[in-house]
């Protein structure tokens, strides 16, 4: 195993609920919070000027029994979740709601949400479901007319100048994230998907300014440190996920997690933002290309490519492909995806799983015999 | 001591099941009712085994001890733990080097393996957390009918017709066969109607894998005969039936591991 | 049964079987059994007369011809759909049931709608479609996914699919629709072309977009079939849909009369054939003219298609597939009389054929804000203010909604339309069903969640 010196608790304090001490701060300081749910929002827009994007989640959720009322019990509970967080009025700080019209449930979530809560600001982005000019240029225009609103509801300054100082700044973020994701190519690695996954979910939801200190630190701290043992590289593909717990579970078998190819993970979410003249447009550009989704109808074969990619680009060893239960497009696109996958000779295991870590004992089964059946 | 014994622990959600092994084969096995704790099932399933082998001394002489099953990272004295699927297969595969599918049907899951020639995993598939299918499952079912799992069983060997049962979900299978009931159908060929049923979804699962034969059935829901019945049935393929019993399997399975471990080159 | 309602019944029960020994003796009885062996779920269509027996039961003069001619057109409508699929392989397509044939038809391509089976098997036969839904789930498609997608992806995966050049398929109507085609693509190997609705469509933007949309989906289909675009034919076909949706609102003007002189199947089984399947086609139109005929004769001798209609309700989402003759069992049993329901009921059905360009925009509309397409995208109100639209102007009262377990799209929105409803003080029956698959909620089931409705909520009386 890998020589397990302190990740620094910040990680932990700030992911464990939804209103954490640097949020707050930043609120008192005159911030303005605005929630999003999906990564076909672009939470660099949500960071120009006093906004913060904040990503939303439901850590330590019980269940989800309100929400259930008007969600139904059959969609993702992701969705239901936060839905039942905000009834809770555990979201009740945030100044601003916004969405992606992503798939089905996110849509609903979107409705209910507004339906019951009446938020201040609620705006729901049409997000195409091609990659073309057209979508491109469609997708720019729904960029545009939010910047609008957000600009006009918080007097935000949506300046190209502003804009483009904000995508600068998102740039040196990621670009700090990256170098520690790129620690993970070392063979051993010096940090477990885990820790990865504290640091990066830790990015989503505390003010950037806060959080940068305490990772620069932490990425000084891996330098030094040496990877241990472990029984296999592992990449996991999905959608949302985002409870570094989950991954503790998977990893509780031995293998290390070096590459994750899922919406709140760092392939392909940290990407640079290439600046190419309006920078609306460009925004719009990098959102489809740093967010890879079984929504987008026509970029099958891509997706697998992808996957292939990382998979040679990791030497990783075995791919985990989990989403939650009742999500329609990962639900049906797992199955010719298992297939492709494994017909390009990649070991495959899919999981379906709940919103909340739960089950654990069968997902510790599963890895571990998918770990036994690589030979590992 | 002049024998090397190695040992496997399977602990189930149901049962715990012991298997001891030296290389001449195995020499003592016992199967326990779960308690609460995994530990102390490992330990009362071990002793019991271990109980009929006075040259060993106790569990805590073994050579070699693999844990399996649901409980296995509770078994603290254990040197290592190896997985269900993989214990089931090499188990099934010790027993029978020709078998190439199983069905593990038990207490809370049900999987289907499929095994390369030497015994090794090859693909497999897992139900999802619904009790339907399981154990849990026909034993809720045989308590409608105020029976023991084998007078259930034997009751749906004597059917002459099924009556189709929904398996989708153990609560309205519940409420479908108490209204079947209600309306005076057959009990015998409403009990063939669930194992038609569950046969059914474990079909599901192996189609998932692909079925080749030799196709077994290992846990304790493979001494149903009425499962197997119905199983072979829809599978239009014989199921092969082991030489050891089947329940303990997943603890052979792993006392065969231990052993491997043990004689391995250091 | 009187002598004369008899007489309607073996006429079309004969005309339909003749129709298909017809196809079958112009294809050769020896390419039947060929045809036969290749798609096994040809036989289902045999059972025709078991449907026509179970819907026809207790109705009565218009109401009952209604029903029969409706379902003797779909059966011509098949047998000239699956000669199609017989003699043309060299310009068949494969067609998503969201998308409408009119283009491809205008472009001399003939169409094969992929989810069309999944539709009509079940109402042939209700356990028809139970091994294409265990098809799909053994290839590791989650048993959550919509019945309706998973027994399309079941016949590709089985192939029982007829051999075409090319797909086009849209992101309608719900997110499990719209990626069971990554299977099929995978599975048939044929270029797929995909539409894409936005979100918003209510807006010129959306208009343009999709219409574009809809001009590179023809190019690409010249480009990958043999099929020509000819805008004078577009424009026939597209004239002759007015000319079926005229008479259809025609129809809708009369059944707001109390009580209403057709309902149920006379209502939705035509709008769901032969909007859907053959707009354009004279036939199609044919039907609707003597529906409003049928309708007309009622009214004027003042004879209500149910004899007493107690209750006039919508129903909100598909039909019951597999149950359809619920309809006529809540007529006998409690006099409910199904008005009108939201596949039918179309807020924008003309197409202006003056240019090749407004007939694009017409289509494109129609795709858009079509039933079903309108109400699973977009946001809540699509789906919700029908409902109470509805309400008024057919002057309902009660509404049901049939709660396809796979569909979470609308599962989605069952606690804000209770609370709704309940402000409004309108009943509401939300009855939890799967669209094709009768495993999942029986039909005793589905009985016993009306009859716990009409006497506990509606306190109605059986009829003896």
């Amino acid at each position: 195993m890998i020589n397990q010196s302190k990740i620094a608790e910040i990680f932990d304090e700030v992911i464990a609920s939804p209103e954490n001490r640097l949020l707050e701060q930043d609120i008192d300081e005159g911030k303005i919070p605005i929630g999003y749910t999906c990564s076909y929002v672009p939470e660099v827009l949500l960071s120009v000027d006093r906004l913060v994007p904040v990503r939303m989640r439901a850590p330590g959720i019980a269940g989800t029994e309100i929400a259930d009322n008007y969600l139904s019990s059959v969609i993702c509970s992701y969705t239901r979740s936060i839905l039942e967080f905000a009834l809770d009025d555990r979201y009740d700080f945030l100044r601003g709601w916004v969405f992606a019209a992503s798939c089905d449930h996110m849509r609903r979530l979107y409705d209910n949400l507004v339906y019951i809560k009446k938020p201040a600001f609620a705006h729901i982005l049409d997000v195409p479901h091609k990659i073309n000019e057209a979508g491109l240029a469609w997708y720019t225009d729904e960029i545009q007319d939010l910047a609008d609103r957000l600009s006009k509801q918080f007097e935000a300054d949506m300046s190209d100048a502003a804009v483009s100082a904000a995508i600068r700044e998102r740039n040196d973020f990621t670009a700090l994230l990256s170098s520690i994701h790129e620690l993970r190519k070392i063979d051993p690695p010096p940090i477990t998907g885990t820790e990865f996954h504290r640091i990066l979910t830790a990015a989503q939801v505390s003010p950037m300014h806060m959080i940068i200190p305490h990772i620069r630190e932490t990425l000084d701290e891996l330098r030094q440190r040496e990877g241990g043992s472990y029984r296999a590289r592992l990449m996991m593909v999905g959608g949302e996920l985002d409870d570094p717990e989950y991954i503790k579970v998977v990893e509780s078998q031995g293998g290390v997690v070096v590459a994750d190819r899922f919406c709140t993970g760092s392939i392909p979410g940290l990407e640079p933002i290439e600046m190419k003249g309006d920078p609306i447009r460009t925004i719009a550009e990098h959102t489809f290309k740093k967010t890879i989704c079984p929504r987008m109808m026509a970029d099958f074969e891509s997706r697998v490519q992808a996957i292939i990619d990382v998979f040679r680009d990791y030497r990783v060893d075995g791919v985990i492909i989990e989403f939650v239960k009742f999500c329609d497009i990962w639900g049906v696109e797992s199955s010719p995806l298992v297939s492709a996958i494994r017909d390009a000779g990649i070991p495959v295991l899919k999981l379906e799983r709940e919103y909340r870590l739960s089950g654990e004992g069968q997902i510790r089964t599963r890895v571990q015999a998918f770990l036994e059946s690589m030979g590992k | 001591m002049e024998n090397k014994y190695y040992g496997g622990c399977d602990v189930g959600s149901t049962t715990g099941k012991a298997v001891i092994m030296c290389d001449s084969g195995i020499v003592a096995s016992a199967i326990v009712p779960s308690e609460i704790d995994p530990e102390e099932t490992a330990v009362r399933a071990l002793e019991e085994a271990c109980g009929t082998v006075p040259e060993l001394g106790g569990y805590k002489n073994l050579d070699y001890l693999i844990g399996t099953g649901y409980g296995r990272n509770e078994v603290p004295f254990a040197d290592e733990n190896i997985s269900e699927i993989s214990c089931h297969a090499i188990g099934a595969h010790h027993c029978n080097s020709e078998i190439k599918t199983i069905v593990d049907i038990g207490g809370q899951d049900v999987k289907g393996i499929s095994l390369n020639s030497d015994g090794s995993v090859l693909e497999f598939a897992m139900n999802d957390k619904c009790a339907a299918g399981t154990g849990r499952f026909l034993e809720a079912m045989s308590r409608i009918f105020r029976m023991e799992l084998d007078q259930f069983s034997d009751l749906s060997l004597k059917a002459k017709k099924v009556i189709p049962v929904t398996a989708q979900c153990s609560v309205f299978a519940e409420t479908e066969v108490v209204s079947l009931l209600a309306k005076r159908n057959p009990p015998d060929e409403i009990a063939a109607g669930i194992q038609a049923a569950v046969a059914k979804r474990c079909f599901t699962l192996l189609k998932r894998i692909g079925v080749r034969p030799l196709v077994t059935v290992t846990g304790g829901c493979a001494k149903n005969r009425g499962l197997i019945k119905a199983l072979a049935k829809i599978l239009a393929m014989e199921v092969t039936a082991l030489t050891v019993d089947p329940q303990i399997i997943g603890a052979l399975g792993a006392a065969v591991f231990a052993g491997r471990k043990l004689n391995a080159p250091k | 049964m009187k002598i004369r309602d008899r007489y309607i019944f073996a006429k079309f029960w004969i005309l339909s079987y003749l129709r298909i020994a017809l196809m079958g003796l112009r294809h050769g009885p020896f390419n039947m059994v060929r045809e036969l062996i290749r798609y096994p779920w040809l036989r289902h269509l045999l059972k025709v007369a078991g449907l026509m027996g179970r819907l026809a039961t207790g109705r009565t003069g218009a109401f009952l011809e209604a029903v029969c001619m409706i379902q003797y057109s779909v059966v011509c409508s098949i047998a000239d759909i699956l000669t199609d699929i017989f003699t043309y392989n060299d310009r068949l397509i494969i067609n998503e049931d969201m998308v409408p044939p009119e283009i491809a038809r205008a472009m001399g391509l003939k169409t094969w709608n992929a989810e069309v089976l999944g539709i009509l098997l079940p109402m042939l036969d209700q356990r028809a479609m139970e091994e294409y839904i265990d098809a799909s789930e053994n290839e590791g498609i989650p048993p959550d996914i919509c019945s309706l997608p998973k027994s399309t992806m079941g016949l590709t995966l089985r192939g029982e699919m007829p051999p075409a050049l090319a797909i086009v398929t849209s992101n309608l109507p719900c997110d499990g629709g719209m990626t069971s085609y990554a299977l099929m693509e995978r599975e048939l190997k044929v270029p797929v072309y995909r539409l894409d609705v936005p979100f918003n469509f209510y807006s010129k933007r959306a208009e343009e977009y999709f219409a574009n949309d809809l001009r590179e989906m023809i190019a690409w289909l010249e480009k990958n079939t043999p099929g020509r675009m000819d805008w004078d034919r577009l424009r026939e076909i597209c004239e002759e849909r007015n000319r079926m949706t005229e008479y259809e609102l025609e129809l809708w003007e009369m059944l707001r009369t109390k009580p209403a002189p057709l309902a149920a199947e006379a209502v939705y089984l035509g709008h769901l054939w032969h909007f859907n399947m053959s707009g354009g086609v004279k036939e199609s139109t044919g039907v609707f003219r003597r529906l409003v005929e049928l309708a007309q004769n009622n009214l004027e001798r003042n004879i209500p298609a149910v004899k007493n209609e107690k209750y006039r309700a919508v129903l909100w989402n598909p039909p019951f597939l597999h149950f359809l003759e619920i309809f006529n069992w809540i007529e006998r049993t409690y006099g409910v009389t199904l008005i009108i329901d939201s596949m039918t009921y179309n807020r924008v059905p003309m197409i202006d054929t003056s240019t090749p360009d407004t007939m694009l925009r017409g289509l494109g509309t129609m795709i858009m804000q079509g039933p079903m397409a309108r109400h699973t995208r977009g946001p809540a109100e699509n789906y919700l203010d029908d409902i109470f639209r509805l309400y008024k102007h057919f002057d309902l009262d009660m509404v049901w909604v049939a709660g396809h377990v796979g569909c979470k799209n609308t599962a989605a929105l069952n606690g804000v339309l209770r609370e709704k409803c309940r402000a409004a003080g309108i009943p509401l029956l939300i009855l939890e069903y799967d669209l094709s698959d009768p495993r999942i909620v029986t039909h005793e089931g589905m009985i016993s969640q009306i009859e716990y409705f009409m006497d506990n909520v509606m306190k109605a009386e059986k009829f003896e």
